[in-house]
């Protein structure tokens, strides 16, 4: 894995030195890709539509279109237009294709601007997955980042990326039960964030707590039970809770409370369950003979008057 | 000695104690239970009263040491009175309490003619004062825990912090309920007292409430007056509190009743 990965970064250096050649002006492409073009479903609208003042209005707004869709040089859509095509990115395109069934240089073409974040992606576990491992619903650039004519910085709530919008990006997997299944992920995830002090306050409108990524990185998610993330954990709880010990970095893992290593947390809440429904049962029935009793004298009084 | 004169049954010191306890406990509810609750929608729209999550969670701390004062003065305030030897044991639960318990379901079933004599404190205002009591004691706790988590470890082992996470969000609920629905009930929507029962503003009762009640804290107390305000436990007559309220022509007569 490293090997290809080394390649692609030296692929994507040499790709970002002899960038597109003939940028094509953009109003070129949108004389037909403007307007909702038909597609080969009937009734839908074909996927080659874009938006031109959505696009202005993306992170990516300043790009040409053949930044991305590199190739269409010879003329519109001329097959074996791909041969001025960058090898390395061709390479990560057929990659792509082998592995999801769907490339393109298009989809692939990140690599050429974003190398670094590249980089790093291919040593997580998502790149790993694959590109070595072939798992074909690995996320790649778009799953996490969005629909790229339209993507906005991580700045705008409007991102996928947007820090506070990262669970919700991250649990479209990891709070996705088919995906869960097939792969045998941890079903604690989501949950165990919900149910913590951050997910809580990140639901009630925080956005001063810990998202997915604090901990796990974004593009160089690593295996939580790897030295690579335990080790630099403390450090990561430190950045808000001053002074965090290995320790205390351990006490968030995303183990629910009805698990072995949490039997005293589990029995903490039986306890506490018990206690407060034998209490108000006791109390409201307290109440319901008190009321009664009382009405009961009311009553009695009333006829002793008439 | 006419049955409309007051007995002072609260005096200033366990108003203000009240006062404190109960604001801050309204506030750490409206506070807390939200993040309790946090995907419930109406939750958010709690929060945003309060400016949002941040601001909610200093106002929680800030009413939790309110509450911390409350309960050390309250301890402090005993141990006075202690001190001076006027400390009288009437919150302390007995054996009594579990008969009077018993008699008073047999009253309310209509197999007593009348229920129980009470002395001071009836059983379910002592359950009240200990309900809080325990309570205090685990939220405080479990409350500095999650506070100061990071502290916390330093000491204990990480689960402290999963137990006092579930002791403070579940004995939260129980307090909760408990005083909105028991004590609320006791004090305020029971129809032989609804609005309310006004003591803990003025801290006086009659003395026919007294009589209706507290028999036994009447009769007490009657013995007292006609032993010459020599109080049989020993107490000293007359707090200096209520006489100067009868020195300022003040309703207040009797002298003041030791918890």
């Amino acid at each position: 894995m490293a090997g290809f990965a080394l390649g692609i970064v030296v692929g994507s250096l040499l790709g970002v030195a002899g960038a597109p050649a003939q940028a094509a002006d953009n109003d070129t492409c949108l004389v037909c890709h403007r307007s909702p073009l038909e597609s080969s479903k009937p009734g839908k609208t074909g996927p080659f539509y874009i938006d031109p003042e959505a696009l202005a209005r993306s992170v990516h707004g300043g790009l040409t279109c053949d930044t991305c869709h590199q190739g269409f040089t010879a003329g519109p859509h001329e097959t074996g237009a791909l041969q001025g095509v960058d090898e390395s990115l061709r390479k990560v395109a057929g990659e792509l294709q082998k592995k999801r069934g769907k490339g393109g240089v298009a989809l692939a073409s990140c690599v050429t601007c974003h190398y670094e974040s590249f980089q790093d992606y291919s040593q997580s576990v998502h790149g790993v997955a694959l590109f070595d491992k072939g798992v074909k619903d690995a996320p790649y650039c778009l799953d996490c980042h969005g629909p790229p004519h339209t993507l906005m910085p991580k700045e705008s709530p409007a991102s996928r990326d947007f820090y506070t919008n990262i669970p919700t990006t991250c649990a479209s997997c990891h709070g996705n039960s088919e995906i869960i299944l097939k792969y045998r992920l941890n079903t604690n995830v989501v949950p165990t964030y919900q149910e913590s002090f951050h997910g809580k306050k990140l639901i009630l409108g925080s956005s001063d707590v810990a998202v997915c990524s604090s901990c796990h990185g974004a593009h160089k998610v690593v295996d939580p039970q790897s030295p690579a993330f335990t080790e630099g954990l403390a450090m990561r709880c430190g950045q808000c809770h001053e002074g965090a010990s290995p320790k205390f970095a351990t006490a968030f893992a995303h183990i629910p409370a009805t698990e072995t290593s949490q039997k005293i947390v589990h029995w903490a809440e039986r306890f506490f369950a018990v206690l407060t429904g034998g209490v108000i049962l006791g109390l409201v029935t307290h109440i319901g003979l008190d009321l009664a009793s009382q009405v009961r004298i009311r009553q009695r009084r009333k006829k002793g008057k008439k | 000695m006419d049955a409309n004169d007051k007995v002072l049954r609260w005096n200033i010191h366990y108003r203000l104690q009240h006062v404190l306890m109960f604001t801050s406990f309204i506030i750490l509810v409206l506070t807390g239970i939200p993040l309790k609750y946090a995907g419930l929608g109406v939750s958010r729209v709690f929060m945003n009263l309060w400016g949002g999550p941040e601001m909610a969670s200093t106002v929680h701390r800030t009413a939790a040491v309110v509450m911390i004062i409350s309960c050390a003065y309250h301890l402090v305030y005993l141990g006075w009175r202690m001190w001076k030897g006027i400390f009288s044991p009437d919150m302390i639960p007995s054996f009594k309490d579990l008969r009077d318990l018993y008699d008073n379901i047999r009253f309310y079933l209509g197999l007593a003619r009348r229920p129980p004599l009470f002395g001071r404190f009836t059983y379910w205002e002592k359950f009240d004062y200990w309900a809080v009591f325990w309570g205090i004691f685990i939220m405080v706790g479990s409350g500095l825990v999650l506070w100061f988590p990071v502290e916390t470890v330093r000491f204990f082992p990480v689960w402290a912090l999963g137990i006092a996470k579930v002791a403070h969000s579940d004995e939260a609920l129980l307090a909760a309920l408990a005083i909105f629905i028991w004590h609320f009930y006791n004090v305020h929507l029971r129809p032989e007292i609804f609005p309310m029962n006004w003591v803990w503003i003025t801290g006086t009762i009659t003395r026919r409430e007294l009589k209706e009640k507290y028999p036994l804290e009447y009769e007490r107390l009657r013995l007292q007056e006609a032993l010459g305000a020599q109080r049989p436990t020993g107490i000293p007559p007359q707090e200096p509190e209520a006489v100067a309220s009868a020195k300022r022509g003040g309703t207040e007569s009797g002298s003041e009743q030791g918890i």
